[in-house]
């Protein structure tokens, strides 16, 4: 469905249901694996997901349309995924990047990760870049998202932006050579 | 960057990149996440507030009120406490009240003379009364019926005052001996009665 027509829907009170329900069927799996990949866990990324599909409809109001639904969307997932961490990290007086290496050591015991031994070090190493880098390189080297799509969404310059991707690769590489 | 130029500098990284993140969900997860949020939704449309209201200034006296309470239960325990070593002899006193009440019951004249004299003089009086007034069509055992249903409401000081002349000429040693008064009495006037 067309993106202007889905909003019109979202804003009027009389569609708004069947509209919202027909926006979380498009988005939900993209946006899940977006929170997956920021929260590393199922549990907090389903908490996440659901959290942040309310936001999207207590705010639908509000959207101008100056940006694509999708990349408001998630924008706002990726808020969301971030403050989650941070309270988290706060709750056991600990920083984000450190909640963040717990997480990826509890990989190995989580049923819902089947990667291998490499699949593991992988986000191991994602997990000790800086924030900002650790989205840019979920975003393009998983998602293989456009560098365009991602400049709207974390709202940084796409040279900004490919020069964060090739610092997480470099780094990235490294610590897999050196492992 | 391109899979090649990835292959170039990352050559791990870009061996991986086939595999993915590794990362799964449960089953199905991904249909019903739809309900679940409109779910959510729904409850965050509900009441916050219960909609149940205290007494104006209920919650500054609340410590008042259940110190006062306290209180109470504690002057109320107190005087439910019982003498010191009261369970000590409570079998020998239980055992001494059921050697007494086994004991025959002795029926003695004299510690029932008075109530027994009122009762005598007026059952003379009454018959006495009966034989003279020829009109009278009253029968012993009607009087003795209503006196018993509590109708007559005088005690015996008030009866002695009330027939002070009657009695006066009523000669109790004459007319009756002890014995036949006492059978009378153990036949007629039941042994509670003399206990209320």
């Amino acid at each position: 469905m067309d993106d202007k027509l889905l909003v019109a829907q979202l804003q009027d009170k009389r569609t708004l249901d069947k509209a919202f329900r027909n926006l979380m069927t498009q988005y939900k799996e993209r946006l899940y694996w977006h929170i997956r990949k920021i929260v590393i866990n199922h549990d907090d990324a389903d908490d996440v997901l659901q959290n942040t599909f309310i936001k999207v409809y207590r705010n639908i109001h509000n959207f101008k349309g100056d940006s694509k639904l999708y990349s408001w969307m998630y924008r706002i997932a990726t808020n969301e995924s971030l403050s989650f961490i941070k309270k988290r990290a706060k709750s056991q007086q600990i920083e984000s990047e450190e909640l963040q290496q717990q997480l990826v050591n509890n990989l190995e015991a989580d049923v819902y990760f089947d990667g291998d031994e490499i699949q593991r070090k992988l986000q191991y190493a994602i997990a000790q870049l800086p924030q900002k880098q650790q989205l840019v390189f979920n975003m393009k080297y998983f998602d293989n998202m456009k560098y365009d799509a991602i400049s709207e969404i974390l709202e940084t310059s796409v040279g900004g932006l490919k020069a964060n991707y090739h610092h997480a690769v470099k780094k990235i590489e490294k610590i897999l050579t050196q492992a | 960057m391109t899979t090649e130029e990835l292959k170039h500098i990352a050559a791990i990284l870009a061996e991986i990149q086939k595999k993915g993140s590794g990362f799964k969900t449960p089953d199905a997860y991904f249909d019903e996440i739809e309900n679940i949020v409109t779910s959510k939704l729904f409850v965050a449309t509900l009441p916050k507030d219960s909609g149940h209201e205290t007494p104006d200034d209920y919650f500054k006296e609340v410590e008042s009120s259940v110190l006062s309470k306290l209180k109470n239960e504690q002057n109320s325990s107190q005087d439910q406490t019982i003498p010191a070593g009261y369970f000590d002899n409570l079998e020998d006193k239980v055992f001494a009240r059921l050697a007494q009440e086994k004991k025959p019951k002795v029926f003695s004249l004299k510690k029932y003379w008075i109530p027994a004299a009122v009762a005598a003089s007026l059952l003379l009086f009454v018959t006495i009364y009966n034989s003279f007034a020829k009109k009278q069509t009253l029968q012993l055992t009607e009087v003795e019926a209503w006196i018993e249903e509590g109708n007559l409401e005088l005690n015996s000081y008030e009866i002695a005052k009330l027939y002070t002349d009657e009695i006066e000429n009523i000669n109790i040693n004459t007319t009756l001996d002890a014995y036949d008064l006492e059978d009378y009495l153990n036949d007629e006037i039941s042994e509670e009665s003399f206990y209320n």
